[in-house]
């Protein structure tokens, strides 16, 4: 586990895409967020957004990376995190 | 189960039938925002499928394609011994569609006709069927038909289902050729998880009542009755991506297969986020992979005939071209086939209105 304080900007950008994507404010993210909290956050939009974070940071998100991301937003973020720094 | 291996079986010919009415994913489905059904569309890359009017079925569909097939390869009514429908969507719910198909394409009443509840599976389940009816049955040629109507199913503002469900039917001719070579297949099925892809009403297990047809929002969310298809559409993504994608390995390794020997791979044509997921973990180039999702959606049965047919069409496949198909779906039931395509017959795609 890096840093909190070095990874706090990606968790940020990380979150801002996330709202971004499910049109919501980046407010009513945070770790404990999960698909039944969220109702923007079903399975087809979980699909566009693994898809679209594939996209936006050049990263290949395997099958089973997106279905453990599909839990809670802490576990989202975690996994791109660790798919960002083992590319960097 | 045991993988069954079929000599003497071969695939003279695949046809595909759609109606004629299309329905555009981007500019239909009024009740999601534009924004929305734009990146359904690039995720699943359905463009667009074809929709059937009231009181056109599933039947109708594998009629006009079993009609342009033996028209095609000059084959008679008379000709085929049995009719093997693989569907989910019937008729009627008594009797099965496979005997009004005896009558509607003229055959013999020596046939053998039969239906086969299968959806997404139904076309490798009907291929099983047709094999062991040839190789078992001493029957000379079987009429393997597959198609659905799934939108017939849905509530048509599912925004899980109407994007990607759409309406197709196909026939499979398959011969007793003794010079053939092999058709291997093997079948799964884990009812345990039927609930992740079924119609919770409708049946004699819960009939449909007033209380069943009311559509309301369901707990995922989503509107829809509950005579209406529901699709746990997290579930089958791991279903699809992990126990398929084993199945299909464990397959190729047990028959020596990889993707390097394999020239074509024919999926279920799910979605294409979904697939371009499978043929990854397989590692199969993009290029052995034959997509039809793009202008049919997922035709439910029909799906692997119809990407065979609409890719072979009006060119015949290439002499001995190596195939892997595999099904996956309600059920849950999945199966895989191995066999050699060999200048197949294929008319192109017939729409009818």
């Amino acid at each position: 586990m890096k840093h909190a304080a070095g990874r706090a900007p990606m968790e940020e950008r990380i979150r801002e895409l996330f709202a971004t994507m499910l049109q919501v404010s980046p407010d009513a993210v945070d770790d404990e967020t999960h698909p039944a909290s969220l109702a923007r956050w079903d399975s087809m939009q979980h699909l566009i957004l693994v898809s679209g974070f594939e996209e936006e940071f050049g990263v290949d998100v395997d099958p089973e990376e997106a279905i453990d991301m599909y839990k809670d937003f802490a576990t989202f973020k975690e996994i791109m995190l660790q798919k960002l720094e083992g590319r960097s | 189960m045991p993988k069954s291996v079929f000599r003497g079986v071969r695939i003279s010919g695949v046809a595909g039938a759609v109606p004629k009415y299309r329905v555009d994913n981007l500019t239909d489905h009024a009740f999601v925002p534009a924004e929305d059904r734009k990146k359904i569309v690039d995720l699943t890359k359905v463009a667009g499928y074809r929709k059937t009017p009231p009181g056109m079925c599933a039947s109708d569909l594998c009629q006009a394609a079993a009609e342009a097939l033996l028209s095609g390869l000059g084959r008679r009514p008379d000709d085929i011994d049995a009719i093997v429908f693989a569907t989910m969507t019937p008729d009627y719910r008594v009797p099965s569609t496979a005997c009004l198909l005896q009558d509607r394409l003229h055959c013999q009443t020596s046939v053998v006709a039969y239906d086969i509840n299968m959806g997404c599976s139904g076309f490798v389940v009907g291929l099983y069927n047709a094999c062991a009816l040839i190789q078992g049955g001493a029957l000379k040629r079987v009429l393997l038909l597959a198609g659905d109507t799934q939108t017939k199913l849905c509530y048509d503002q599912d925004k899980n289902v109407v994007f990607i469900l759409g309406d197709g039917g196909t026939a499979t001719l398959v011969e007793a050729d003794p010079g053939a070579g092999e058709i291997v297949i093997e079948l799964m099925t884990d009812g345990s998880r039927f609930q992740n892809l079924y119609v919770p009403a409708g049946g004699f297990r819960r009939p449909s009542t007033e209380a069943t047809r009311e559509v309301r929002q369901q707990p995922d969310g989503a509107m829809r009755s509950d005579d209406h298809l529901y699709m746990n559409g997290m579930e089958i993504f791991k279903f699809s991506v992990t126990d398929v994608v084993k199945s299909i390995a464990g397959f190729m390794d047990q028959q020596q297969l990889s993707p390097e020997t394999i020239d074509l791979l024919f999926l279920h044509q799910a979605n294409w986020f979904m697939n371009d997921k499978i043929a990854k973990k397989l590692k199969f180039p993009s290029d052995k992979v034959p997509y039809t999702i793009a202008f049919y959606g997922n035709t439910g049965s029909a799906s692997i005939p119809l990407t065979i047919a609409h890719h072979f069409s009006g060119q015949g496949s290439r002499e001995n071209a190596r195939c892997l198909m595999s099904g996956f779906g309600v059920g849950l039931s999945w199966g895989i086939v191995s066999t050699v395509l060999s200048g197949i017959y294929s008319p192109p795609i017939v729409e009818i209105a």
